[in-house]
């Protein structure tokens, strides 16, 4: 009794860490979203963090519904829900969390963080790039292609040196259970 | 404090391939100056263009009544012509660059041009 | 659960999605943008112009570069073709319409029923958590001061935030009224619409 009761208790408190995570990669999108851009498709990423604390404190179920919560929530604070810009989100979300998963469970200590952010955030933007050459820009996509992955290519270093400092020295990860 | 790691073969891995990959898109992005070939139309003084892929049907107004250009799969036609003979409509679809269809009684002229056609004056028809 | 008035503007703004993506010209697409916009007024939101001009003409330039239909006219060399300008202004038009839809539509502050919409709503809450306390994460210490917030929002609970709908009876009026005007709008312009994709 008292076991299953504190199975249940703990299910509830990693439920939490999930929705606290997504939080945070709302919170990230949403200062992302204030700081001023030269173009409206160049981003920089910042809610991959909250994805690739994820896959430090996250089992595999627990880091799909992350990925889910991020999209969806997004979608929704930023009221973009049935517009392209939440096909953008979709698709560069999706692509790269798996890319950043697997590389994450099958690469161990042979990679640190930044080339597992360099890696999700190439394919995050080459997705959107080409989602953008459908809908929006036609064959000229390919012209902002160069500098829109350069873009990519340098937050995504700082991210991942970020994420490496976090993963080192975070007290609340240490407190998360090991996922299994 | 939190110890950096150093960066793994595997980290300088990824990123030397992205900055390859980026660099040899810029290359054939802004190194090539043919775009792919423009199908340009020129009746009664006025100018109209096309890409070649573009699946469409264009109706272009001339002296005796509209000519209807269809672009289909990379090659150009005239698929109905107002004028009396006909001519232009037993002409073969074209596609490749230099090539040129044109319907002398409606004062159309059809070619496929490889470069930018921007510089080309608007009234430079020489019929 | 789904027919809660929290629920009309997104069941509204399903109706009127087909109006905007569905062959809308460039006029009528204008139409549905500012009728989108007065919505956003009625709800006492401010509208921002710039960052629609930033997506119209960035939008619309990138199209020109692919020549297509009768050249108006020709600037520094690059033939300026009636057809590329409609095209990229449809696609900007669409894109801004729908962000403004989409914005219509969660402004009831819709509930999702089933296990996602509880997290949906847990994640909600600690999202105004960060939002309140943004000022704490010092430029300095990020990594620190992240985490030190992470633990705190942890021992916290927060239960979901329940924000009092609006009055339904308006809501559903003013929703009944924004769709019967954006289809009208589709309806209008589709004919005088002018030909060729």
């Amino acid at each position: 009794m008292s076991h299953s009761d504190r199975a249940s208790g703990r299910a509830e408190l990693r439920i939490r860490s999930v929705a606290m995570l997504a939080a945070f990669a709302l919170f990230l999108s949403t200062v992302e979203y204030l700081i001023p851009r030269p173009m409206p498709f160049v981003r920089i990423g910042l809610a991959n963090l909250a994805v690739m604390i994820g896959l430090i404190a996250l089992n595999t179920r627990e880091y799909s519904l992350l990925v889910v919560l991020k999209v969806l929530g997004q979608g929704i604070i930023h009221g973009t829900l049935v517009s392209y810009v939440f096909l953008f989100s979709l698709a560069g979300t999706l692509s790269s969390a798996l890319v950043m998963y697997l590389l994450y469970r099958t690469c161990g200590k042979r990679i640190t963080f930044v080339g597992i952010s360099v890696a999700g955030a190439t394919v995050s933007n080459s997705s959107q790039l080409i989602l953008a050459g459908v809908l929006l820009f036609g064959r000229s996509a390919w012209l902002i292609a160069p500098p829109f992955l350069i873009m990519g290519l340098v937050t995504s270093v700082l991210l991942g040196l970020f994420a490496e400092q976090f993963a080192g020295s975070s007290r609340w990860l240490a407190d998360q259970e090991a996922p299994c | 404090m939190a110890e950096m790691k150093r960066l793994t073969l595997l980290d300088a891995g990824i990123i030397g391939i992205t900055v390859i990959a980026v660099g040899l898109l810029a290359f054939s992005v802004y190194g090539s100056r043919e775009g792919t070939p423009q199908v340009l139309i020129e009746a009664s003084g006025q100018q109209w263009i096309y890409s070649i892929e573009s699946d469409t049907v264009v109706s272009i107004p001339g002296p005796l009544g509209p000519t209807e250009v269809t672009i289909h799969q990379g090659g150009v036609h005239v698929s109905d012509s107002t004028c009396r003979n006909k001519v232009c409509e037993s002409m073969k679809t074209i596609s490749r660059i230099g090539q040129w269809i044109i319907c002398l009684p409606n004062d159309v002229f059809i070619r496929i041009e490889g470069i930018e056609t921007g510089e080309r004056e608007v009234d430079d028809v020489a019929f | 659960m789904l027919i809660s008035s929290r629920n009309i503007p997104m069941a509204a703004g399903l109706v009127m999605l087909p109006a905007v993506v569905f062959h809308s010209s460039v006029g009528s697409l204008a139409a549905q943008v500012i009728i989108f916009m007065i919505l956003q007024i009625i709800r006492g939101e401010r509208i921002r112009m710039l960052p629609n001009i930033i997506m119209i003409v960035s939008v619309t330039a990138l199209n020109l570069l692919q020549a297509h239909g009768r050249v108006l006219f020709t600037l520094w060399s690059l033939p300026i073709t009636q057809g590329a300008l409609e095209i990229g202004l449809r696609k900007a038009l669409t894109l801004i319409a729908l962000i403004y839809l989409s914005r219509f539509m969660v402004s009831g502050k819709p509930r999702f029923p089933g296990r996602i919409g509880m997290l949906l709503s847990m994640q909600f809450s600690y999202y105004n958590q960060f939002l309140q306390h943004r000022l704490s994460l010092k430029p300095g210490q990020i990594v620190s001061s992240l985490d030190a917030l992470l633990v705190r929002m942890e021992t916290d609970s927060p239960d979901a935030v329940e924000a009092a709908a609006g009055p339904w009876k308006l809501t559903a009026v003013i929703s009944a009224a924004a769709a019967a005007a954006v289809w009208g709008a589709w309806l209008y312009f589709k004919e005088t619409a002018g030909c060729c994709g």
